[in-house]
């Protein structure tokens, strides 16, 4: 997945679009691209959210709701995806055969997260750099 | 990821299993089980060499943490010391205070105070520089959130572990505050 936002806006000043993400069984907000995807997730953005945290409407106070594993977990770098994927190429001019690039273990992400964002296989983008906004200075 | 809070959490407030270019600017980090924020899944990862090459995709490159030399001034209104030793560049340094420091020592940042550039200098060695900045937050009750940390940001929007977090020390003279 890439150029998502979840939340409110790009200077978290979008009130209306914040979100309560809390109770997972597994983690709040995983972000990464699916298991056999080359090209995995970059520039989304998560912006001005409640993670771990409920909202009490007769007491009006904020509770504790947090996920059972972390609130936000990232990974899938495009650079990793991109050395795949000329693994891949090669391997296959070699004549030999790979059925695509597989995470580490450690890297899949909590199937049981809260919001699980995911880039289907339909949506890849193969043989190409992902475009990545110009990156600005807080 | 920017503003927001994330609390309460059983794990890590934030965790970057791998990948560049991964902000946090801004949030709010309470009570989360794991650290507030951990590069590479691997607890709190020590300052090294940022110049040595590191695997393609290690979490926002493993850049260095601040480290706090001191935090000390008035009721509400201190500065805060410390510098950054990593590559050649400017770094953001973000200023949080807290009402505990984390049981690793590190972090975790339940408000979010701002903070400013440092540039690294000529004081360096083996492609390391050190970034000093002394930071003062506009306002902070520092009496019920003594607890600062910070973390570093640089220009392409890697962003470091929390620091370690140190007390903050009113030493202010009078009672009623004219130091």
């Amino acid at each position: 997945v890439h150029d998502v936002t979840i939340g409110g806006g790009n200077f978290g000043d979008d009130y209306d679009r914040r979100n309560l993400i809390g109770s997972a069984t597994g983690g709040g907000v995983v972000v990464d691209g699916a298991t056999d995807t080359l090209v995995a997730g970059h520039d989304n953005h998560i912006v001005n959210n409640f993670i771990g945290v409920g909202y009490n409407g007769n007491t009006n106070a904020f509770v504790d709701r947090g996920n059972g594993a972390a609130g936000i977990t990232l990974a899938g770098p495009e650079r990793r995806a991109l050395q795949l994927h000329r693994v891949q190429r090669r391997l296959r001019h070699l004549g030999d055969e790979q059925s695509g690039a597989r995470q580490r273990a450690d890297q899949q992400p909590d199937r049981r997260a809260a919001v699980l964002v995911r880039q289907w296989p339909g949506q890849r983008r193969r043989h190409r750099l992902p475009e990545r906004a110009p990156t600005t200075t807080p | 990821v920017t503003y927001g809070s994330i609390y309460y959490n059983a794990g890590t407030g934030i965790r970057v299993v791998n990948g560049q270019h991964n902000a946090v600017h801004g949030v709010a980090l309470l009570g989360n089980g794991g650290l507030g924020i951990d590069l590479a899944g691997a607890g709190v990862t020590a300052n090294d060499n940022d110049s040595l090459p590191q695997p393609v995709d290690y979490a926002n490159r493993g850049l260095n943490f601040p480290l706090l030399d001191s935090a000390k001034g008035g009721h509400n209104s201190g500065k805060i010391s410390g510098s950054l030793l990593t590559t050649p560049g400017t770094y953001w340094i973000s200023i949080y205070a807290s009402n505990a420091c984390d049981p690793s020592g590190h972090g975790e940042g339940m408000y979010y105070f701002g903070g400013a550039f440092a540039t690294t200098g000529n004081l360096g060695a083996n492609g390391q520089f050190l970034a000093p900045f002394t930071i003062q937050p506009a306002f902070v009750d520092y009496a019920s959130t003594p607890f600062i940390t910070a973390t570093a940001e640089d220009a392409d929007g890697n962003t470091s572990e929390f620091s370690s977090c140190i007390q903050y020390v009113d030493d202010t003279v009078f009672a009623n505050g004219f130091d």
